[in-house]
């Protein structure tokens, strides 16, 4: 019944269109990396493809290592020399890039630089590392607590009344945590992969959504429910068989989409650096996970979001008997923040746990989404995901339910 | 074998579109004729557990078919009167399908779907897809998944609907086969379909049973008679006016007359063999379907 069903969905038109349509918005994002990642070249000009994609790797594997006095005082030294060139001073723009190439290897470490010796927890400044004529090991990773306990702790700063002290004392002692020194090693596939997997999973939220809006509404669509309702099981294992084609196309779409988004970013850019720190990326993230972790998080966290939103809509159709309304539960899911946010803090914290948090989970591993439960604080992203979940486990029950006591005139 | 209707009612609304109703149908071809809007369809959406009745049972062999639920549904074959089927699927997927729904096994779904496709004369067809059938090929494919599973109870909704005359002979021998051991109840506003192959006449307007029994026993019963008399059109206008008119036709004398009437309309009327068209029209009201059915 699983088959009949899945062809009922993609046989027609429309489905093969959706599904191509995705086909080709991955295929479209794995194209942009590969003309997105850009190397400086001695002359100043930008390179572009498999060649600069190599020269990057090349030169970030020569500050591989630990974070650590050495390499920090390295990266400065030659900050500082490069600083120092004809090329670095000329106001000339190509000259300035014949500059700025000479940094692209420990270009990383030097934006960590930047965070640590930041004037304020929430600052950036760009030039900063430039300022710098020697670094200590001790207070490059001290200040990131420190930066961020005078930030929580601040009476005029923003955070101040949005944690409370549990919540404070949450966050700095995952910063405590935090194994010192980093490690730092060429992970440009990790970290651009993780960059743009939350756009796959929220485009495969539009698509899913789509194709799933009819699996409950085709059989009135065709005036085929006469037929399939009188049938032995058009109201039991047939109607389970929906669900079951539902979640299965979720899973089959979202993870295809996943694999061959993953893999052909580590492929081309290589796999190395999974198992460093986030941190050399998120200075500031209070999460202790490796690259390849935060992969598994974004991973697991986008397929319970597209599943939650698959269900949700396959749910909404099978009691409303309308397509047109499922299909618009994905848009609602994923621009209904950006719509109400910014009215209210208490809103805002609301729909900071909308589940447009599961699709952009690598993104969320950089804020301090936190959620106390039973006076228990945790991250969002760990109360979130088994909360949608098991909400998810619950839609299936009342769709079956829906759709089973369907009376049809 | 027994398919019980107790004080059956429907209701939407305010609207009654079936009132009160109860009959018990055992073996054999059941004609139900009716106007449209007479409530066949809703009685026969009940009768496939489709909707539930407002009011009153339908029972199974005693059991009611609701509780039954999928156990009803087996021994069930159904051919709506708004017959869809999915577009993309071939006949023979489409088939096999609704087997798989039926809850026939895989081997014996694929003997069945060869077995049906040619008592339906879709072999042919097989392999196109059901939104290339033709109307008359479409409702062929509806009557064959209605009779995938040898069901012990048949309700087949307008199934002639959409076939030429060739296909509707064929369609009516294929009951008259199909009706050993089973419960056919089909659904009409074409009299001649079920007047050959009918055992019973379910005559219904306005949600109820107006008149049950067989052919002959509903001819016998009529309370007018048909008499054929030709007259001239002015003559015709006022015969038209007086009494109910199963038939108009041009002769070479004049209008050629068929009346419905008690009594003999005119002196040179002569009365002929009464049909069950006669018994429908007679019952209905010569317009038939229209809200205002009067004469």
């Amino acid at each position: 019944m699983i088959r009949y069903e899945l062809k009922k969905i993609l046989g027609p038109t429309g489905g093969k269109v959706a599904l191509g349509l995705y086909a080709a918005m991955v295929i479209l994002m794995c194209c942009l990396t590969v003309f997105t990642m850009k190397w400086v070249n001695e002359q100043g000009e930008h390179e572009i493809g498999p060649g600069a994609m190599k020269k990057m790797r090349d030169a970030q594997n020569q500050w591989e290592g630990d974070l650590d006095q050495e390499l920090l005082t390295e990266v400065i030294r030659e900050n500082q020399r490069i600083e120092a060139t004809p090329q670095a001073n000329s106001e000339d723009v190509t000259q300035s890039n014949i500059a700025f190439g000479w940094k692209q290897g420990f270009a990383p470490i030097r934006h960590l630089i930047n965070d640590a010796y930041a004037d304020s927890f929430r600052d950036y400044d760009y030039y900063t590392a430039d300022g710098l004529t020697e670094i200590d090991e001790d207070t490059f990773y001290e200040n990131r607590i420190r930066l961020l306990e005078q930030w929580l702790y601040d009476e005029t700063g923003s955070a101040y009344g949005r944690f409370s002290e549990a919540e404070k004392q949450y966050i700095l002692q995952k910063y405590g945590e935090m194994k010192t020194p980093l490690y730092f090693d060429y992970h440009e596939g990790w970290y651009q992969m993780l960059e743009y997997a939350g756009v796959i999973s929220a485009y495969g939220m539009l698509i899913l959504g789509f194709l799933l809006a009819g699996i409950f509404t085709n059989e009135s669509k065709w005036k085929a429910d006469g037929v399939y309702f009188a049938s032995r099981y058009g109201r039991s294992k047939a109607a389970s068989a929906k669900v079951k084609a539902g979640v299965l196309l979720v899973t089959v779409v979202y993870w295809s989409a996943m694999l061959i988004y993953s893999l052909f970013h580590l492929c081309y850019m290589g796999f190395e650096g999974g198992t460093c720190m986030i941190q050399i990326r998120f200075f500031r993230s209070m999460y202790n996970l490796n690259f390849i972790q935060a992969w598994a998080v974004t991973m697991v966290c986008g397929y319970i979001g597209n599943l939650f939103a698959g269900l949700l809509v396959m749910f909404v159709c099978a009691r409303s008997n309308s397509a047109s309304f499922g299909v618009t539960v994905p848009i609602i899911l994923l621009f209904l923040p950006s719509v109400l946010g910014g009215q209210a803090d208490w809103l805002d914290r609301l729909l900071d746990l909308s589940p447009i948090l599961l699709l952009e989970a690598y993104q969320r591993l950089a804020s301090f989404d936190l959620v106390t439960v039973f006076g228990k604080v945790l991250p969002a992203l760990a109360v979130c995901a088994p909360v949608y979940l098991a909400v998810c486990l619950a839609l299936i029950p009342g769709t079956y339910q829906g759709f089973r006591r369907k009376q049809t005139r | 074998m027994e398919l019980k209707i107790s004080h059956l009612s429907k209701q939407f609304g305010s609207n009654h579109a079936v009132d009160d109703v109860s009959y018990t149908l055992r073996g054999g071809v059941y004609g139900l004729l009716g106007v449209n809007g007479a409530g066949k369809t809703t009685l026969m959406r009940m009768l496939t557990t489709l909707i539930r009745p407002t009011v009153g049972s339908i029972t199974w062999d005693g059991e009611d078919i609701f509780r039954m639920d999928e156990n009803y549904r087996k021994r069930l074959g159904y051919l709506p009167q708004d017959y869809g089927a999915y577009p993309e699927f071939t006949v023979q997927e489409y088939l096999s399908y609704i087997a798989t729904l039926k809850g026939i096994r895989p081997a014996a779904a694929r003997k069945k779907v060869g077995q049906v496709l040619e008592q339906v004369g879709l072999q042919k067809a097989r392999n196109k897809k059901m939104k290339t059938l033709s109307g008359g090929m479409k409702r062929r494919a509806g009557i064959a998944q209605a009779i995938l599973n040898d069901p012990q109870i048949l309700i087949l909704d307008e199934p002639t609907a959409g076939l030429d005359p060739r296909e509707r002979i064929h369609f009516r021998n294929l009951i008259s086969e199909l009706a050993q051991d089973r419960i056919v109840l089909l659904s009409t506003h074409i009299v001649s379909d079920v007047a050959s192959i009918a055992s019973q006449i379910l005559l219904m307007k306005d949600g109820r049973f107006l008149s049950t029994g067989t052919v002959e026993s509903l001819i016998a019963a009529c309370p007018e008679r048909p008499w054929q008399c030709t007259c001239t059109k002015a003559q015709a206008a006022a015969l038209e006016k007086r009494y109910k008119v199963a038939n108009v036709a041009a002769g070479p004398n004049g209008v050629v007359l068929r009346l419905l009437t008690a009594e003999r309309p005119a002196a040179d009327a002569v009365l002929k063999e009464t049909t069950l068209e006669d018994v429908f029209l007679s019952c209905m009201g010569q317009r038939s379907g229209d809200d205002d059915d009067s004469l």
